[in-house]
């Protein structure tokens, strides 16, 4: 007996002080849409600390899981939006990562709307929900809802680069936009030769790698496919400039608040550009227009059809308690669900909210699928995702569960009508 | 006649002032608050000079001691306001070094230091101005009318505001970086703006840091655990929602001092008792008044009541007005409880001090009476 005691005390001396003892949890019985893989039916996902460890039909478990009964729900990968606006930030001014704010009541907020990670940028100050929103003050990030966590919160960071003066500003502006870009081309080429006479041992003694700066090196390593543009093309003179710096310079581009992409979706496919669609953002043709023109409930489809990825928004991008219910990013999928209406099908729909808005962020190898070594970023569903009875029963963002619909006060009140 | 007169002068000479053999002060049948080690139903304080020498139910009180009898009144000790700016300017909001001191900002004869004796506050730690590594604090009490009087020898703390934002997380990094060089070449010699900053990394020189937001804790650790191999202690200045924090905040056992006031939870009227969490979840809390005004300070015990009303420990609730921040500052040798060989700072009060009856009657610092005054 003593021998026994003696012999656990020396045990727990041995073993090593810092390697934790990985925590697993499973998600037991619930329908799994793993968004690339297929449906589930029943199926289990084992989560072990922060990543998807194993889905099946049937898991042996870990001694120690913490077990969750999610029978008869929808297990989703956390849902992404491509582009959000004060959400997880506070106005401060520099990266993105010592702006971000764990404990902010708009993480929660989105948490309860199974978003689990965000694309945005740094904010500049100034406009609001009605005023116009200024041009970011930098590149943009991809950041998770940790509530409460610093660690991990950062997803990517440079993520995104706006080319907005291209298409909003003065001639001067978009030349300067185009002249760093020869710039970068140039500077892009000096690296390659640089890299090529190092390989071959051909570098003059002492020779430095060149190193570009400021705008520049960000347009380099937008030409290196390292982070994508995104570039506000609302209508189709605006698509039509757009497309132009895309195919001369070739870099990865995101169309932004595109309404008239239904009508040149062949145009837009053909230059390998992304989209960010609002559904439900509304513009009439102009009463005297010759061509196709304004917004069209079937532009989701129509860009499917013609190859183009996109992912789906809100008219309005933000998070809060303020007077666009319905139309922000608590309710997400609703936006796969009018596209769906437009003649989109359900597939696709739930790509444009989870692994395509994750591509298009340039973090689909960490998130928006549920898949063995993913991030365990979850969200489980009473319902359908496109059924507007449906509610986010609980979220999951890096394996930890950071929101519970039954302890919320988001939602409490409804439960009982239920 | 003459006999009589100088008789009189006699008289008059012992009555002015501390007599020469006079042997302490005896303040007795007082319920004593010792907030170190609980409460005497009625006991004898006894202060020798300026320093506190016998404490208890029966003390044997000198035969030439001067007895003051304070039946039915509470004996405290002096409440310590850790975040002060008395006798100070209006802070400017930017600029600061480890080489800036808060009593070059001072002024030993503002008239505010008289009337914040009066709420029973004995010591306060002055808070240099500025941002980022701001400079070094100093603990002024109320007492006479000179810095030499007024200012507590060798004792200091380093005031840090971390102010969201790349730019000053980055040079607070750079500054530790630099600091966390110079402590490990071993030069001997430091200059003055990194020499304190070498003391704060080695433990040796408090650090009282004060951020604007629970998220800014965080971005302050993650620039503090970036740099290895030191040892700082630190006490944290945070707001009232620092609830938000409290699982973080006790995993790391980390000291507190905050404003005693109940926040409120976000989108609803629930009461949220920051400090009551905060103790629960093991963090040493202290409060600040959040000013030096008499309103605030008068008020301070009512609102430490208000906290204890609604579940912060009792106990708690005193010593995070006195040996709770007096320990966190590294001055619990000198403040805090009613102990011997402390400084003969404390107050008497009318009732219980977290009673809404209870008057601050008189106030000690160092032994005198500086409330009312010397009678």
């Amino acid at each position: 007996m003593i021998a026994a005691l003696l012999l656990s005390v020396l045990l727990a001396q041995t073993a090593p002080k810092d390697e934790k003892k990985p925590v697993y949890t499973a998600l037991v019985g619930g329908d799994v849409q793993t968004v690339t893989q297929g449906l589930l039916k029943g199926g289990t996902i084992l989560i072990k600390d922060d990543k998807i460890f194993k889905i099946g039909p049937a898991l042996d478990l870990p001694e120690g899981t913490v077990r969750i009964d999610v029978a008869g729900k929808r297990v989703l990968p956390g849902f992404i939006a491509a582009s959000a606006r004060n959400v997880g930030l506070t106005p401060a001014a520099g990266k993105i990562a010592d702006a971000v704010d764990p404990f902010s009541e708009s993480i929660k907020l989105a948490l309860s709307g199974g978003i689990t990670s965000v694309y945005v940028e740094p904010s500049a100050g100034g406009g609001g929900v009605f005023g116009g929103t200024p041009p970011p003050a930098g590149p943009g990030a991809v950041i998770k809802m940790s509530y409460g966590s610093l660690e991990g919160m950062v997803l990517a960071e440079p993520a995104g680069v706006s080319l907005a003066a291209w298409i909003n500003g003065g001639p001067s502006e978009r030349y300067e936009v185009r002249e760093n870009l020869v710039k970068a081309r140039a500077a892009l080429e000096k690296e390659r030769d640089f890299d090529r006479r190092r390989s071959e041992n051909k570098l003059k003694p002492d020779e430095k790698p060149p190193r570009a700066t400021g705008v520049v090196e960000t347009y380099v390593r937008l030409l290196k496919g390292e982070l994508a543009a995104r570039i506000p093309a609302p209508h189709v003179d605006d698509l039509h400039r757009a497309l132009e710096l895309i195919n001369e310079f070739r870099f990865k581009a995101v169309l932004t608040e595109v309404i008239e992409g239904w009508t040149m979706a062949d145009e837009i496919g053909r230059a390998r550009a992304y989209c960010l669609v609002e559904v439900r953002a509304k513009e009439h043709a102009p009463r005297n227009s010759i061509r196709p023109a304004g917004s069209s409930i079937e532009q989701a489809a129509l860009l499917r059809k013609a190859g183009v990825k996109f992912a789906l928004l809100p008219p309005n991008a933000t998070v809060g308690t303020g007077g666009t219910a319905g139309r922000d990013l608590l309710t997400l999928p609703l936006d796969g669900a009018f596209a769906i209406r437009g003649g989109l099908d359900e597939q696709t729909a739930l790509e444009a909210i989870t692994i395509t808005a994750a591509e298009i962020c340039g973090v689909d190898s960490r998130v928006g699928s549920l898949e063995e070594g993913k991030d365990a970023d979850i969200v489980v569903l009473d319902g359908d995702p496109f059924d507007y009875r449906t509610f986010v029963e609980l979220t999951f963002v890096n394996g930890k569960l950071l929101y519970e619909k039954s302890k919320s006060p988001y939602f409490s009140h409804l439960q009982k009508a239920r | 006649m003459v006999i009589a007169t100088l008789g009189f002068v006699l008289l008059a000479v012992q009555a002015a002032g501390p007599a020469p053999e006079e042997d302490g002060v005896a303040i007795t049948g007082v319920r004593i608050l010792t907030v170190s080690h609980g409460e005497i139903e009625s006991g004898t304080i006894l202060l020798h000079g300026d320093k506190i020498a016998a404490v208890g139910e029966d003390v044997k009180t000198p035969p030439r001691a001067r007895v003051i009898e304070r039946k039915g009144w509470t004996a405290f000790p002096g409440i310590v306001n850790p975040l002060s700016r008395l006798g100070m300017g209006d802070a400017p909001s930017a600029g600061g070094g480890a080489h800036h001191l808060a009593l070059d900002e001072f002024n030993p004869v503002s008239d505010a230091i008289a009337a914040a004796a009066r709420s029973g506050v004995t010591i306060f730690a002055l808070q240099p101005s500025g941002t980022g590594i701001a400079g070094r604090g100093a603990f002024v009490k109320p007492a006479g009318w000179s810095r030499s009087q007024q200012v507590l020898d060798k004792k200091s703390f380093l005031r840090i505001v971390l102010q969201p934002g790349t730019a000053p997380k980055e040079a607070l990094r750079q500054a530790l970086e630099a600091a966390k060089k110079a402590m490990d070449s071993d030069k001997g010699k430091t200059e003055e703006k990194t020499a304190p900053l070498v003391q704060f990394l080695k433990g040796d020189l408090v650090g009282l840091v004060e951020v604007g937001s629970p998220a800014e804790l965080l971005h302050f650790w993650q620039v503090l655990d970036s740099i290895p191999d030191c040892t700082p202690r630190i006490v944290l200045s945070v707001t009232p929602d620092a609830y938000k924090a409290v699982s973080v905040l006790g995993a790391r056992k980390a000291r507190v001092l905050l404003r005693p006031v109940l926040a409120f939870a976000p989108f609803t009227r629930e009461r949220i008792n920051t400090a009551a969490e905060l103790e629960k979840a093991g963090v040493q809390v202290g409060f600040a008044p959040g000013g030096d005004s008499p309103e605030l300070l008068d008020g301070v015990f009512f609102r430490v009541a208000e906290l204890v009303k609604y579940g912060l420990p009792r106990e708690a609730g005193l010593r995070g007005l006195t040996l709770g921040p007096a320990e966190m500052l590294g001055i619990d040798d000198h403040c805090g409880s009613l102990d011997p060989g402390k400084d003969a700072d404390l107050i008497l009060l009318s009732a219980d001090p977290l009673s809404p009856q209870a008057q601050v009657k008189e106030v000690y610092v160092n032994g005198r009476p500086v409330f009312p005054g010397e009678r």
